[in-house]
């Protein structure tokens, strides 16, 4: 069952097009990553979804609901992280999510419950006195979360929740993502870090200039691209006549000498099937193998090669 | 309504927790009249007595002559009352700074040789209640000094020194009341240097405090928090308006603050009505806070908006002689465009105890200004919440 939907949506300024005609939908109980570089659309997207900007055409629907004809209705089933630490450092962390819990129209023994509820899961419930000038930014990233969390929506977003960060508060964020989706919520994550969305994610969006380019689970997006992956062979011995069979073999696309010719690397269309005969060619000219790895294409590749650009660079 | 209201609690809150705010904007303002009004005040101003004369016989004609003479002027400014009551409550009330009542046979008595008395109600401050006295002294000694002679001279004298006593009781040139000053001291008009100035930094602070309104709507759009609440189901609308009420909020408990300190502390006569004086508070800071949003409209950054808006209330309060006092004699008519002009003519106006219809026509000019103020800010509020066109 579908829980967001965008239908048509595009969003222009003055003769700018923003957001292109952008049709797609994501399914309840997913985490779904949005990518894309800077300016392609993807805050745009977010804050249309989450009703802080407009469509120009077109119509977003959660949980049925339309954004242009029930916001308050869409509202009401979101919790937004935004990028900024969006949070009051002259409060408490308490007062903090109890302020924006009494927004959502939570009261009395709820609403105290809920402020709880939501500081222990960000694990600031021994803190929740403190000011959040006393925090580390990890601290406030999660404070950051409290804050959309506390009356348990269906739809999460969160837009580079994980922005300038220690290790450590990125794993204890990315781990309450997972929890957050166990526990039932549909989460929305942007970052610019591919690894965590490559981590986290059941399906992606790419986005760019405005379109989005590609869409599915990241066998999806392989298969799409038709990506290829690579195995590489480190190597004693002479590698001459094995080289020439290689690059025979017609399920081998390219192979190439490095390290002064102690290792192959062999670049193949799908690795599973013609591992083997690689194996025996090996063997069948006396090459001793030290150590054979294989390299799967990810999400930085795949986004390189839709767009043309690394997601970091931009 | 609820989430206005939540709003301007969590919105105090965060007041109440920024110390240099609060200093700035409670602590300078009474340090600032502290010094400017110490440095200038050398005149005593009259008392304002609340007078009902309640006494229809013989002498009355001279009691009028009396109070009505333009010789204690200076020293004594009526305010009329309709029954002895109400002397008293003008007094309590503080409109009065001493009050008399003229008992109704008054005349009776005195004529007739018995012990007669006018019943005085002292008020707050010390020296108006020394002025008042001294010139009711000196028109009891003055009667005295006739009765005596009558009783002398015999009653055939009675109708001539009874026609005689309104020009002799009203000699009040022996009472000595201090006023040192020089003729700068007239600059302040009605009012004496520290109800001037007083009164010059409560709308200068209260224009300030307006500002807070604008700094903080910037300062949540730049943190995200403003976009947070854009998306929460509640009305947007009534949170700013919430964070705007907050902000007045905080510039009425800073006039709260200046009225009381300078009440009790510096012994200012505010003039005693209250209502007004919180009208006119409330329309600076609506003024004041609207002018700070029209201008962060159009300022691109926070800095901006401040450098702006502080230039603009100093020129303002300079332009209307809240720095240097009697500016407005030599720039002419500049004073009344600020809005520190009328809000400062208004409160002056009640602090001399001015009739309440005159009073009016100042709040009415500055309402207006709020009010076409007010609703520019509506029409560009926009551009300074909105985090995207």
């Amino acid at each position: 069952m579908n829980l967001v939907s965008f239908h048509e949506v595009v969003k222009k300024y003055d003769t700018s097009i923003i957001v292109n005609h952008l049709t797609f939908y994501i399914g309840e109980g997913e985490i779904f990553g949005l990518l894309g570089p800077n300016g392609a659309g993807k805050s745009t997207t977010i804050s249309m979804l989450s009703g802080l900007l407009s469509p120009s055409a077109g119509d977003i629907t959660v949980d049925g609901f339309s954004i242009r004809k029930q916001p308050l209705e869409v509202k009401r089933r979101i919790g937004l992280v935004p990028q900024e630490l969006a949070i009051y450092e002259t409060l408490t962390a308490r007062e903090n999510v109890t302020f924006f819990a009494k927004l959502y129209g939570l009261r009395g023994k709820l609403l105290r419950d809920r402020v709880e509820e939501a500081l222990q899961f960000v694990g600031l419930l021994e803190r929740a006195k403190d000011m959040p000038s006393t925090f580390s930014g990890g601290m406030k990233r999660r404070l950051n979360i409290a804050c959309a969390i506390m009356h348990r929506p269906r739809l999460i977003i969160m837009d580079e929740p994980t922005v300038g960060i220690d290790p450590q508060s990125r794993n204890h964020i990315l781990e309450s993502v997972r929890e957050l989706n166990r526990l039932g919520s549909t989460v929305i994550y942007t970052s610019h870090y591919m690894e965590e969305v490559d981590a986290i994610c059941s399906r992606i969006g790419i986005l760019d200039q405005g379109k989005l380019i590609a869409c599915g689970t990241k066998e999806e997006l392989k298969r799409q691209t038709g990506q290829e992956e690579k195995l590489i062979f480190d190597i004693d011995g002479r590698y001459d006549a094995a080289l020439l069979e290689m690059k025979e073999h017609p399920g081998v696309k390219l192979v190439e000498e490095r390290d002064n010719g102690h290792c192959l690397e062999v670049t193949v269309k799908e690795s599973s099937s013609i591992l083997q005969d690689l194996l025996f060619i090996t063997q069948k000219h006396g090459i001793t193998l030290r150590k054979l790895s294989r390299i799967e294409p990810n999400l930085e590749s795949l986004f390189l090669q839709m767009t043309g650009r690394s997601l970091r660079d931009e | 309504m609820r989430a206005c209201w939540i709003t301007v609690y969590y919105e105090l809150l965060k007041y109440s927790r920024m110390r240099s705010v609060l200093i700035i904007l409670i602590g300078l303002p009474l340090l600032l009249i502290l010094l400017l009004g110490s440095a200038f005040d050398r005149e005593i101003k009259p008392a304002k007595v609340a007078l009902f004369v309640d006494d229809q016989g013989e002498m009355r004609s001279g009691i009028d002559t009396f109070w009505s003479d333009e010789s204690i002027a200076p020293y004594i400014k009526q305010l009329p009352a309709a029954s002895e009551k109400e002397v008293q409550d003008l007094v309590t009330e503080g409109i009065a700074d001493y009050g008399v009542y003229i008992p109704s046979g008054f005349s009776k008595r005195l004529l007739a040789g018995e012990e007669a008395t006018w019943k005085t109600f002292s008020g707050r401050y010390g020296e108006k209640n020394m002025a008042a006295d001294a010139v009711i002294n000196s028109y009891m000694t003055n009667l005295n000094l006739q009765l005596a002679a009558m009783a002398t001279l015999g009653p055939d004298q009675m109708a001539g020194r009874s026609q005689a006593s309104g020009s002799v009781e009203t000699k009040t040139s022996g009472i000595v009341i201090g006023n040192l000053g020089t003729e700068e001291n007239q600059l302040f008009g009605p009012t004496n240097s520290m109800q001037y100035y007083s009164a010059a930094y409560l709308i200068m602070f209260l224009l300030f405090g307006g500002m807070s309104a604008a700094i903080a709507l910037l300062d949540q759009k730049e943190s995200g928090t403003l976009q947070r609440l854009y998306g929460l189901p509640s009305s947007f609308g009534a949170n700013v308006f919430g964070i705007i009420v907050g902000a007045a909020m905080l510039a009425a408990l800073q006039a709260l603050v200046i009225i009381s300190f300078t009440t009790f502390g510096y012994g200012v006569d505010w003039g005693g009505h209250f209502f007004w004086i919180a009208w006119i508070c409330l329309l600076t800071t609506a003024a004041g806070s609207a002018l700070a949003i029209i201008i962060a409209s159009f300022a691109k950054t926070r800095k901006t908006m401040q450098t702006l808006f502080m230039i603009l209330v100093f020129v303002m309060t300079f332009l209307s002689g809240g720095m240097m006092a009697g500016i407005e004699n030599m720039i002419g008519n500049a004073s009344k465009w600020t809005i520190n002009h009328w809000a400062n003519v208004s409160l002056r106006a009640i602090m001399s105890g001015s009739d309440t219809g005159s009073v009016w026509h100042e709040i009415g000019i500055l309402a207006m200004i709020a009010l076409i103020l007010s609703l520019f800010a509506v029409l560009r509020l926009s551009k300074v919440v909105k985090q995207y066109g």
